[in-house]
């Protein structure tokens, strides 16, 4: 991976993740890690093939997941703080 | 010998039968921590005046004739990515400067529930991402047997707290190796539990197929005493055991390393990069364990040369989503200065309150998340998790369980690898392989380098077999009559 296919990958997932922007110096040196950290996986490539599939390896049972009854009106009584039939959350915007 | 020295299981005998009072132990540990920690830094916040409380409370409850549980009055530290309600929760993180915890998590709640006092909480590396603490945003832990070198990590300060005698044990997570590689660093016994057997509840979350919360003891008795504790079966965590009852019932027999078969993975051995004092502790653990009767088998794990990769790619994905929930709206500091653009304001958030370990690995586990590039990366490292799995299970089809070092060296200098993502990274290579598989591993300590750096080994078992591993790392501290060795602490104390 050449350093601008690695810094426009870089951008990408940068934005998809949320953070940025970068200084330049950031981005060159954040980049250039990415792409070293991305060449450890490259072993990955000589896995032989006829794997068995994905998926979790816990080799334990766990709780059942079945529905039970829920009281109505069990999750409204819940809530910390309630006016009537509404919840109240604390004030996000413009807080 | 001072309280600090006591063992927790000496210490809770003592106080169960009357002959030291609770306060006195905390005042001791808190004189202590006062007079010690400023040269480790290995609590980020103190709980003085509870710890206090709860002391006197027990003491309440002995002249009441109650009585007490099997932790009476062992102080105990706590990671800080576990909650404790209305107390600091950070996990290292400016992002989490501020947050106190709106419950308390269910190993914590064990440990009171039994009597224990928590003195404080412990730093790390920030969402435990990392092998050093030195990703922590509130500063760096020293290793009390070499206080320019780093405790491991990410639960260095759980480490550096027992090692240094400012607590008789203490939780720490592991999710790579995140307990026991610490406890090699720092000469102590420190255990991942088989994944399912102690809860997830109130541990901020990392890498959640993986995540484990564990104890650092001095010694491998104290480590059982602690994990029956927090083990076992926990509704509020989907993930929990019904298997891990067994961890809370009764022990008396005491295990012997003789008939046991052990197995020497032989990648592990053959692996470049091990240290040379580092193997010949481990080789003389080895004939240790032979002579009292053990018998020695090579054996083969080999896929475990994937292992590094594939976890370098699940725990950042499994991060990239659990850390998605810090944007300064739902969770986490919010940043001035974004204006009205909301993309902008989580942005800044999140650039600003996230270290650059948690930036990298976010960044990794949303490019193997992707689109384009998950078969190649998140399919692919599924597929190794099963295959490691599958050798391990193999591996114990044909011996006991197996042994290995914990870490390729001893504790490294502080800012020695800090600029080398790969190289840090390669600190886990060998206890990142159980996690992958779900079971239990402890590391234990195994003789020292020449420059008096602790050496620590690593006894690998199947799922459920968590207590018999610390049943036989204690026969192995009795065969080498070996007792918890202190540091010397030059230059901390006045």
């Amino acid at each position: 991976m050449d350093k601008a296919e690695a810094q426009a990958i870089f951008d990408r997932v940068a934005h998809l993740a949320r953070l940025g922007p970068f200084s330049p110096q950031d981005r060159d040196h954040m980049s250039g890690e990415f792409a070293k950290i991305l060449s450890l996986f490259d072993v990955l490539g000589q896995l032989p093939s006829g794997a068995p599939g994905a998926g979790s390896t816990r080799p334990l049972s766990v709780r059942e997941d079945k529905i039970s009854p829920f009281p109505p009106g069990a999750l409204v009584e819940s809530f910390p703080k309630r006016e009537g039939a509404f919840l109240k959350t604390p004030k996000v915007i413009g807080s | 010998m001072n309280i600090w020295e006591l063992s927790a299981s000496d210490l809770s005998s003592k106080v169960r039968e009357g002959s030291l009072r609770p306060l006195e132990v905390v005042n001791d540990y808190f004189d202590r921590i006062e007079e010690v920690d400023p040269g480790i830094k290995s609590y980020l916040s103190l709980m003085k005046e509870p710890a206090q409380a709860q002391a006197k409370a027990l003491e309440a409850k002995r002249s009441q004739g109650r009585s007490l549980g099997r932790l009476a009055g062992v102080p105990v530290a706590v990671k800080d990515n576990i909650l404790i309600q209305d107390f600091p929760t950070t996990c290292a993180s400016k992002i989490l400067e501020n947050y106190r915890g709106s419950y308390t998590a269910t190993a914590a709640e064990r440990l009171i529930q039994e009597d224990a006092i928590i003195l404080g909480k412990t730093n790390m590396d920030e969402f435990a991402m990392g092998s050093s603490t030195e990703n922590s945003a509130f500063g760096v832990t020293r290793n009390p047997w070499d206080r320019e070198r780093v405790p491991g990590g990410s639960s260095g300060g759980s480490a550096a707290a027992v090692a240094a005698g400012l607590a008789a044990a203490a939780l720490g997570s592991d999710t790579g190796g995140s307990i026991r590689q610490p406890a090699s660093f720092c000469g102590l016994v420190g255990l991942k539990p088989t994944y399912g057997w102690v809860s997830r509840f109130g541990l901020v979350a990392f890498a959640s197929s993986l995540d484990q919360i564990g104890p650092l003891t001095r010694t491998a008795g104290d480590a059982a005493l602690i994990f029956q504790t927090i083990a076992g079966p926990d509704p509020k965590d989907s993930t929990s055991s019904p298997a891990s009852s067994v961890a809370q019932e009764p022990r008396t027999a005491k295990g012997s390393l003789k008939g046991v078969t052990f197995g020497v993975p032989k990648e592990f051995t053959e692996a470049g990069g091990v240290d040379p004092e580092v193997a010949a502790g481990v080789e003389k653990a080895v004939k240790v364990i032979e002579a009292q009767g053990a018998t020695i088998r090579p054996v083969s794990l080999p896929h475990s040369q994937y292992s590094l990769a594939a976890y370098y790619i699940l725990a950042p994905s499994e991060a990239s989503a659990n850390l998605a929930r810090f944007d300064g709206m739902r969770y986490g500091r919010r940043s001035e200065g974004a204006g009205d653009d909301l993309t902008a304001l989580y942005k800044k958030s999140r650039s600003l309150g996230f270290g650059r370990e948690v930036q990298r690995r976010i960044l990794i586990g949303t490019f193997a998340l992707s689109h384009g590039y998950y078969e190649a990366y998140y399919g692919k490292a599924q597929e190794v998790r099963r295959r490691v799995a599958a050798d391990f299970e193999e591996a114990f089809r044909q011996v006991q369980f197996l042994l290995s070092p914990t870490a390729p060296t001893p504790a490294f200098r502080i800012g020695e690898k800090s600029d080398d993502p790969v190289a840090m990274y390669l600190s886990d290579i060998f206890t990142i392989p159980v996690n992958l598989a779900g079971i239990p591993a402890a590391s234990f300590p195994c003789g020292f380098t020449q420059g008096g750096l602790p050496v620590g080994c690593q006894m690998i078992g199947p799922s459920g077999s968590d207590l018999t591993i610390l049943d036989l790392v204690g026969c192995f501290e009795d065969a080498t009559d070996r007792c918890f060795i202190r540091p010397a602490l030059a230059g901390v104390r006045s």
